[in-house]
């Protein structure tokens, strides 16, 4: 995507007059990243275009506007220091005296907001707003206390909302074609609203507010926390008009419900050649690639963006997510040392630190960090769900399903939050409950195994098998177009998990077909492996064992019955085709390797992967079928451990 | 600013770890042991008990100094060798590399977190390692609670409560602290890089190419610019306050102020340190006591309690009163201390500290006899009682709650008030005695020194200057380090007075001269020891007839008001003041004078043997006047006086004056037989001017009674005649001994005027006894002896 150079000295423009006017209604946030937008664009084709500068600060305003702002522009000025220096109530008693808030109707004058400009109006209500968010904040007092919870409301929403109401309805006028002055009052509306939960309302107001004024880049985040789905977003998408924005919008929305692919990646390469110095644009490719569980490369753009900007702290608590995936302690604890020594009191530093926290096993810690970022940002759903992870690994499971819950209020789409939901009600032993997080999460992203599996277990534990069935296929299918070691590895589970199904359903013809296939998988897992010897990966098939040594002795029991079952199918052992090579190369791993490796199972990229019951049953079976004639070596593995196991199997092999 | 941990703290556990894995050779071992131990404990391994003055302070030094700088370390360690495969390595090089090990903020924390590796297991511990399986470590393990592990198992615990942002602090006030063995490093390690600091930065090089220095800066801050400047140095608050109480016992102990070095490097680290412990104001508060700054020390001492009173339960209040009043009256406002202390006492009955009452009621004991008229009417109102009651209620008092100070105090007070009432002698031994043994017993070091120097006032007294001497002798040589330094100074006072007395100015000025300069910092000290020397040169000055010099000592020397200063040495002061007018024949002023002390002194109840002095005074004015006999009953009186308080060198005075007038009376006889029978005890004393006036009264009642003998010739037979010659002669010979001996002692005391005395009667009994050539030659010493006066003065 190529701009003329018309076209970007018109967006320049455009983007100037966006920061002026979002900074004179105080819209900090909008006008910091339009500004990083601006400054984003490449400077080569720099016109000295001097008359610029005279229509960047006066926009085209609707003349009665004009003539009001230039009438009360000292107020105006008070009111605006006065929100500079935070102090709202004081701000929006400017305009607005605070009993004419009430009387706006038994005023003899009219309405007393037909006397001031939109500006002005938008400025104090926004005041308000903002007063209102403080005191509600206030109230809540303690993160998790008694009164955080959905009860404290802002108490100044129904006035904005009966003054906005009043004021949009009496605007008759014909919306001029960039009128700078208006859409503004449609965002509070929306925002008002949205804050009101009256969602579609809310859409649909901040939908004329970006039709009206599209460069209002809060109207544009805040439509898309709205968004519902992707079915929702496409209807969404139907009813704007192109433009850049729409375009960084769609692109922002679908990340957001992560829906990464390589179209997308390659839509954000577009727009990166428009705004090629854009490091919030580099900053949602590398988070793209996360998403896509691609952590090298996501590792890769981030590092990029950090040597670009080491003080943009926006995308730290991405950043830090990846580098927990990929257990990479120093860096982490480098980027949280950089992060605190540029700003230790923003929620993305606490974040940072509560994840080195929390990889390095220090949950209270942990805990405490994340708390710190939610007193300092209570909506930020990132540490909300963090919070919950960190809680459910201290098994205080109700603080973590409460936790879980306010992410979810604030960001819908955060599926790790509903995934952990699930394990928060597995623990608590409610399947039902479970499930349907499990399905909700596994409606936000469809193409994730360990979703699907998770749904499987649910279901299967609910005795749904056919369902569970059907699931663990469509996981298979989605597994299959992976590749990669760890993808294979999932694969084979997969197979194992559905010829353990198919047993359980009775059905023992498709439940060997399956195993011997889980089998040939695990085999061939090995032989790929067996000449890389050295390399990481080729550990990766002995897991299982590592995880019969860690397991409880109840999977020893269950792997052992499911492993009479076939080995009194496929005995002799010639029959079973397997390599004794290859079961060899698997036992000469000698103890002290053994205790080294990772005893628990790495934390999948989007949380941690708890092993549940059931997986360790279906890991001890495979490791059973594997090792059914080595016994005697399983005992040098754990003695105690396999101590129950070992009569039956050598009954087996009797 | 962390609670515990510093920069030095890694370095001293990075040399714990050294010596558990052996990396220490023998020959090292104790050295490192007593660096780290006395680094950790406030104890010193090697070295006196009781270090000299210089040394004193060298804890807090070198506590300074690790904190500061790493160079500490390798002034220790470089001289050893590292017990290793490699040669040439020392143990500095090992401990570099084990400082350079901790390249990455994570690994900070994995060097905290495998810390409790180096500790024993507990009972506990050992049975689940038994249970999964593991085999106990091996190799050097620290006790859970020897100060070794002590250290560990704090560390380890003050790290996991350090929040994140502090612990990024400790980590680049680490970084800082290790730069500058970067140098060193660098030889040894032909890996270094620029950002070998930091192993991130190191291996992200590649990635960030010329960002990484942009990332370093944000990481970091300025403290990786080479020009920066901001000096702020991570010290904990447990190193602040180690130090601080240190430097407040030190000054406790000692009395006197932190010497200027110390004080300022301390600034420096209280500056970067952010919190300011309470304690802080408390040293302020004794240093501009010492330094005599009223208003900073009011407000100091406020300071201190408003912040100690609030943080803890126990009530100080009765504390702050104490000490309030004490500086007050140390300040001079003796009213307001008057009012504090009473407020400290009915405060201190109220809350049952038995301690501070205890105190507070003993130094109130004091200050009622150094300020009789502030309290008389207190005396009879209040419960407090009179001295005596007072005393025995403190000394039960001190006994049953085991406050062995305040007991030997009040046992030394009674002993002393009933010498200057001028009761019993043995009385007072024995309580000196009783004193003596509790200090003995009890080892109370700092009692040693107002013990002693009661002692030394007794044997005074008492004459027997040699016990006295030897008395000052011992203290200075053996307690002088140990001891509050007021009563150093005291002594060392003592001792140059008794030399001074001896004649032995130069002596005694080198006596004085040797005080620690750093100990006179202090305000009233250096007071007390200008005032000393004042009056020593005074005292010579007089000798010497130098009374234009003596006039102006005097003029500054009775400029000080006798309430900044103590009773004794303001009637020192008056009596040399009398002198001086005397000598200057100004007759009147001093009569008046002596009129207006003697008023004064029948009011109060003062010290017997300053009314004795004065009396003795009056007698001499008398002489003076040429009216001798007017003095005999104040003669009489001051000698009886001094015998019944057996204040011996004061009663040999008293009968040389009773001798004198005896003298003038024309009983020779009388006056001789006194004279002789006083004057091998005085010369005991070693107050060579009193030996010298009893010499020469000596000779004129010896003169005297060769007169009576002209008078009384009745014979003129030959033979009478000879016999009578000859009996002349030899009293002739009598009178030029004791001449001689008295022009001794006057020279020995550089006394001018009766030195010449001396040599004028002894040419008149040359002349008498016509041999002329002997008197000239006296003449000729005579004249000699005033040109070498006048050439002194000119």
């Amino acid at each position: 995507m190529t701009l003329s150079k018309a076209q970007i000295l018109e967006l320049r423009l455009s983007l100037q007059q966006a920061v002026v006017s979002c900074s004179e209604r105080c819209l900090y946030q909008s006008s910091k990243w339009m500004a990083a937008l601006l400054s984003a664009l490449p400077e080569d084709d720099v016109g000295e275009d001097v008359s610029s500068v005279g229509r960047v600060f006066n926009p085209p305003t609707n003349p009665a506007q004009l003539h009001l702002e230039q009438t009360e522009f000292p107020k105006y000025l008070l009111a605006k220091s006065l929100f500079d220096c935070r102090e709202f109530q004081r701000c929006a008693s400017v305009f607005l005296p605070r009993q004419s808030i009430r009387n706006t109707w038994t005023s003899r004058q009219g309405a007393v907001y037909d006397r001031i400009s939109r500006k002005a109006l938008f400025l104090t209500l926004y005041a308000l707003l903002i007063a209102g968010e403080k005191q509600k904040t206030e109230q809540k007092a303690q993160v998790l206390g008694t009164a955080d919870n959905g009860a404290t409301v802002n108490q100044q929403l129904p006035d904005i909302r009966r003054i906005l109401q009043a004021s949009l309805d009496q605007t008759h006028e014909v919306a001029v074609e960039n009128d700078s002055s208006q859409g503004w009052l449609e965002y509070l509306y929306g925002l008002v609203l949205a804050k009101d939960k009256n969602e579609d309302l809310a859409i649909l107001w901040l939908l004329r507010s970006v039709s009206l004024y599209p460069w209002n880049w809060g109207a544009w985040q805040q439509l898309s926390s709205l968004i519902r789905s992707a079915q929702h977003l496409n209807w969404v998408q139907s009813q704007l008009k192109p433009g850049i924005l729409a375009f960084i919008f769609s692109v922002h929305c679908r990340l957001e419900m992560h829906q990464a692919n390589p179209t997308l990646v390659s839509e954000i390469s577009q727009l990166q050649s428009v705004f090629p110095h854009s490091l919030f644009l580099e900053s949602q490719r590398a988070l793209a690639f996360y998403r896509m569980k691609d952590l090298y490369e996501a590792n890769l753009l981030f590092s990029k963006v950090l040597a670009l900007d080491p003080r943009y702290l926006d995308f730290f608590d991405h950043y830090s997510n990846v580098l927990y995936n990929l257990g990479s302690h120093d860096r982490l604890a480098f980027v949280a040392q950089l992060a605190s020594s540029v700003d230790s009191h923003r929620p993305e530093t606490c974040l940072v630190i509560g994840n080195y926290y929390s990889l390095s096993s220090r949950p209270e810690a942990a805990i405490t960090s994340f708390r710190r970022a939610l007193v300092l940002d209570r909506s930020c759903s990132a540490a909300w769900t963090l919070l919950g992870h960190e809680y459910l690994k201290a098994q205080n499971t109700h603080a973590a399903v409460e936790s879980y819950r306010h992410a979810i209020s604030h960001a819908r789409h955060d599926y790790r939050a509903l995934f952990g939901l699930g394990q928060a009600y597995d623990a608590l032993e409610q399947p039902d409950l479970s499930l349907h997080y499990y399905l909700r999460a596994s409606t936000i992203r469809p193409g994730d195994t360990d979703l699907l599996q998770a749904v499987a277990t649910g279901l299967a534990a609910m005795s749904r098998l056919e369902e569970a069935i059907k699931v663990l296929k469509r996981a298979l299918a989605c597994s299959a177009s992976e590749d990669g070691v760890a993808a294979k590895q999932t694969h084979a589970e997969l197979l194992f998990r559905l010829g353990s199904l198919y047993n359980e359903a009775q059905n023992r013809q498709e439940a060997t077909a399956y195993l011997e296939m889980c089998l040939d998988k695990a085999l061939e897992g090995e032989a790929t492996c067996r000449p890389a010897g050295t390399t990481v990966s080729a550990q990766r098939p002995l897991q299982p064992v590592v995880l019969v040594d860690n397991g409880p002795v109840l999977s020893y029991q269950r792997a052992m019955l499911l492993a009479t079952e076939h080995l009194s199918l496929y005995l002799p052992f010639g029959v079973l085709g397997l390599n004794t090579d290859g079961v060899e190369s698997l036992l000469h791993l000698r103890k002290p390797e053994l205790q080294s490796m990772p005893l628990n199972v790495p934390r999948t990229s989007e949380g941690p992967a708890f092993l549940s019951r059931q997986r360790v049953v279906r890991r001890g079976v495979l490791v059973g079928l594997i090792l059914g004639t080595h016994v005697e070596r399983l005992l040098v593995l754990s003695p105690q451990r396999v101590s129950k196991g070992h009569g039956a199997f050598l009954d087996v092999k009797g | 600013m962390s609670r515990y941990l510093a920069p030095s703290k890694i370095g001293l556990l990075a040399l714990v770890e050294l010596y558990i894995e052996g990396a220490v050779p023998n020959d090292a071992a104790i050295p490192v042991i007593n660096f780290v131990t006395s680094h950790l404990l406030d104890c010193n391994l090697t070295g006196p008990p009781s270090p000299a003055p210089a040394e004193q302070w060298k804890k807090a030094e070198n506590t300074i100094r690790l904190a500061v700088s790493i160079q500490h370390f390798e002034e220790m360690l470089a001289p050893f060798a590292a017990a290793d495969r490699l040669p040439g390595r020392t143990l500095w090089d090992r401990f570099l590399e084990k400082l350079w090990g901790i390249d990455s903020l994570h690994t900070l924390h994995e060097f905290f977190d495998q810390l409790p590796d180096h500790l024993a297991r507990t009972k506990a511990e050992l049975r689940e390692m038994t249970e999964r399986g593991e085999k106990p470590p091996s190799g050097v393990l620290l006790s859970r609670n020897s100060p070794f592990g002590v250290f560990v198992r704090r560390s380890h615990l003050e790290f996991s409560k350090l929040h994140f942002n502090h612990v990024a602090e400790l980590w680049k006030m680490f970084v800082k602290y290790r730069q500058p063995t970067a140098g060193h490093w660098r030889r040894r390690n032909p890996h270094y890089n620029r950002l070998s600091f930091d192993s991130v930065l190191l291996d992200g090089e590649h990635e960030w190419g010329a960002q990484t220095d942009e990332i370093a800066l944000a990481a970091y801050g300025n403290m990786l610019l080479v020009d920066d400047q901001n000096p702020t140095l991570l010290v904990s608050t447990d190193d602040i306050e180690s130090l601080l109480e240190f430097q407040v016992e030190h000054v406790q102990k000692y009395g006197t102020r932190v010497p200027r070095s110390i004080r300022d490097e301390f600034q420096k680290l209280l500056k970067s340190s952010r919190v300011v412990p309470s304690l802080s104001h408390y040293l302020n508060f004794s240093d501009s006591w010492r330094s005599g700054e009223f208003p900073a020390t009011f407000d100091h001492l406020h300071r201190y309690f408003d912040y100690t009173m609030q943080s803890r339960d126990r009530l100080f209040y009765q504390y702050a009163l104490l000490n309030l009043g004490i500086v007050q009256s140390d300040f001079g406002c003796h009213k307001e201390a008057v009012a504090t202390m009473l407020e400290a006492i009915s405060t201190a009955k109220e809350n049952r500290d038995t301690a501070c009452l205890n105190f507070a009621l003993n130094w109130f004991y004091h200050f009622s006899r150094a300020h009789p008229s502030l309290v008389k009417e207190l005396e009879g109102s209040s419960m407090l009682g009179s001295g005596k009651e007072s005393l025995a209620f403190l000394r039960a008092k001190a006994k049953e709650t085991g406050m062995w100070i305040l007991w030997s105090s009040a046992l030394l007070s009674e002993a002393k008030l009933g010498l200057s009432n001028g009761e019993s002698i043995s009385t007072a031994l024995e309580s000196m005695v009783r004193s003596s043994q509790i200090i003995v017993e009890k080892n109370v070091k700092t009692m040693i020194g107002p013990q002693l120097s009661l002692s030394i006032a007794l044997w005074d007294r008492l004459g027997v200057a040699v016990m006295s001497t030897m008395a000052c002798e011992v203290f200075l040589r053996c307690h002088a380090r140990s001891s509050v330094f007021d009563d150093q100074l005291k002594l060392t006072c003592r001792m140059a007075g008794m030399l001074a007395d001896r004649g032995q100015y130069e002596e005694a000025f080198a006596t004085l001269e040797a005080i620690d300069t750093n100990s006179l910092r202090s305000a009233k000290p250096d007071q007390y020891w200008r005032l000393f020397r004042g009056l020593v040169k005074l005292r010579r000055d007089l000798h010497h007839n130098n009374l234009d010099s003596a006039d102006g000592l005097l003029s500054q020397l009775l400029q000080n008001s006798p309430e900044d200063i103590e009773p004794d040495m303001v009637s020192i002061i008056d009596m040399f003041h009398i002198e001086a007018l005397t000598r200057r024949q100004d007759f009147e002023t001093a009569f008046t004078k002596l009129d207006r002390l003697i008023a004064e002194l029948s009011h109060e109840n003062r010290d017997v043997s300053l009314r004795i002095r004065l009396l003795l005074c009056k007698v001499d004015l008398f002489d003076r006047l040429g009216r001798p006999e007017r003095g005999f009953t104040i003669a009489m009186r001051a000698a009886s006086m001094a015998w019944r308080a057996r204040l011996v060198s004061l009663l040999w005075q008293a009968v040389g004056a009773l001798a004198h007038i005896l003298n003038a009376l024309g009983e020779f006889a009388a006056a001789q037989q006194l004279l002789v029978a006083v004057l091998p005890r005085c010369l005991e004393t070693g107050v060579a001017y009193t030996a010298g006036t009893l010499y020469s009264l000596l000779a004129d009642a010896r003169i005297g009674l060769v007169g009576e003998m002209k008078d009384r010739r009745g014979g003129t037979g030959t033979a009478v005649v000879a016999a009578e010659r000859a009996e002349r002669a030899e009293r002739l010979g009598g009178v030029h001994k004791a001449l001689d001996s008295a022009f001794g002692c006057f020279s020995a005391v550089e006394d001018v005027d009766k030195r010449c005395e001396m040599l004028a009667k002894k040419a008149a009994v040359f002349r008498a006894e016509g041999d002329l050539v002997r008197a000239e030659s006296c003449a000729g010493t005579y004249l000699g002896l005033w040109e070498e006066e006048l050439a002194r003065k000119g």
